[in-house]
């Protein structure tokens, strides 16, 4: 297993300190908060808007939303903090893509913005842009969860959490969308863009 | 993460590497300055929002709704009638009615009503007589008697 979870160190006194701090309206609690989650809750948004400065509001607008539920008392923590502002994130996005369903820009193909960023070792440039284009043609359900796993990193347990979902049937959608990837990007262009026109 | 993928299959490694990386990119693609613009919203929007401007309020005042206008205007028409109906009406004045026929008096009963009348007003009066029969034995008016009658009319004005 490749991944990480990079900056999204917790302090010593644990999420649920951190909550409580938050939901007093500590100022310094937000920032945390923001720099543990805000990327992430980012990522999950660029993947689907392929935009920067669209990902950037919904962002903004996430935590927003949260922190007036926060403060408000309208949320208790109760362990399931990522799951529910990952649910918060993803409900934002879809409302932003029904909104913007007719002007929305093709996710799919060479995004110039999103290369930019250093390739990891093995991983062309080429390869992301397939990788994308083959993301395009998963279905809703697929594509969410290999979102919420591989770009808003969250946990397995945080995914079924969030999707209600039992772990197994998780899991295994999980890796059926994984090898519908992988003989996606494998087969010729023509067949990737016949599968998802249909 | 913390946990790992159940399966073993080694053919969707190169698939996860990949979206490992694509995530990677996702995530750096905001600047060093995101996270403050995130938290400056949370802050300005949540934690220490504005007083609320003068705009802002009348923007959401009552008197913007033409509903709420209208229905305040109509309730000052009809208390300004009701008002007025309630000013033109006397509390305690009597209905005014027909006047009553009365027959009149004779002459002769004027009179007596007349005497009568002085009578009763005569019952409340201080006893003129000594006044009225020293008045008779003085021929004449001197100063000192018309001070005299002066001050006992001034008297008898004030006992009325």
């Amino acid at each position: 297993m490749v991944q990480d979870r990079g900056q999204d160190t917790l302090p010593p006194d644990g999420l649920t300190a951190l909550l409580e701090r938050a939901a007093s309206g500590e100022d310094g609690a937000w920032s945390e908060l923001v720099r543990i989650y805000s990327r992430r809750v980012f990522a999950l948004a660029r993947s689907r808007l392929n935009s920067n400065e669209a990902a950037e509001e919904v962002t903004q607008s996430v935590f927003v939303t949260v922190a007036r539920k926060v403060t408000s008392g309208e949320y208790r923590d109760s362990g399931r903090f990522e799951a529910w502002l990952f649910r918060v994130a993803m409900n934002r996005v879809r409302d932003e893509i029904r909104r913007r369903r007719r002007s929305m820009v093709e996710t799919n193909g060479h995004d110039p913005e999103l290369t930019r960023a250093p390739a990891e070792k093995g991983v062309s440039v080429e390869d992301l842009d397939a990788l994308r284009g083959a993301l395009a043609t998963l279905s809703e359900a697929d594509r969410e969860i290999i979102e919420l796993r591989h770009h808003g990193e969250l946990s397995f347990r945080e995914i079924a959490d969030l999707t209600g979902e039992p772990m197994g049937t998780l899991l295994a959608r999980h890796h059926r969308a994984l090898r519908k990837l992988r003989d996606r990007m494998e087969a010729p262009a023509g067949e990737n863009e016949m599968e998802s026109s249909r | 993460m913390s946990d790992t993928p159940f399966h073993n299959d080694a053919g969707v490694e190169p698939i996860e590497r990949a979206l490992h990386s694509l995530g990677k990119a996702l995530r750096e693609q905001p600047d060093a300055e995101f996270e403050a613009r995130i938290a400056d919203a949370v802050r300005r929007e949540v934690l220490a929002p504005p007083p609320l401007s003068f705009a802002r309020a009348g923007a959401r005042a009552w008197w913007r709704s033409h509903a709420v206008l209208a229905a305040a205007a109509m309730l000052l028409i009809v208390g300004s009638a009701v008002v007025l109906l309630l000013s033109s009406k006397p509390a305690s004045r009597p209905v005014p009615g027909p006047i009553a026929q009365v027959d009149p008096l004779s002459p002769a009963e004027e009179v007596d009503e007349l005497i009568a009348t002085v009578a009763w007003l005569r019952e409340d009066l201080p006893d003129l007589a000594s006044l009225e029969e020293r008045a008779a034995s003085i021929g004449e008016l001197d100063e000192a008697l018309f001070d005299q009658a002066e001050d006992t009319l001034l008297d008898t004005e004030d006992s009325i």
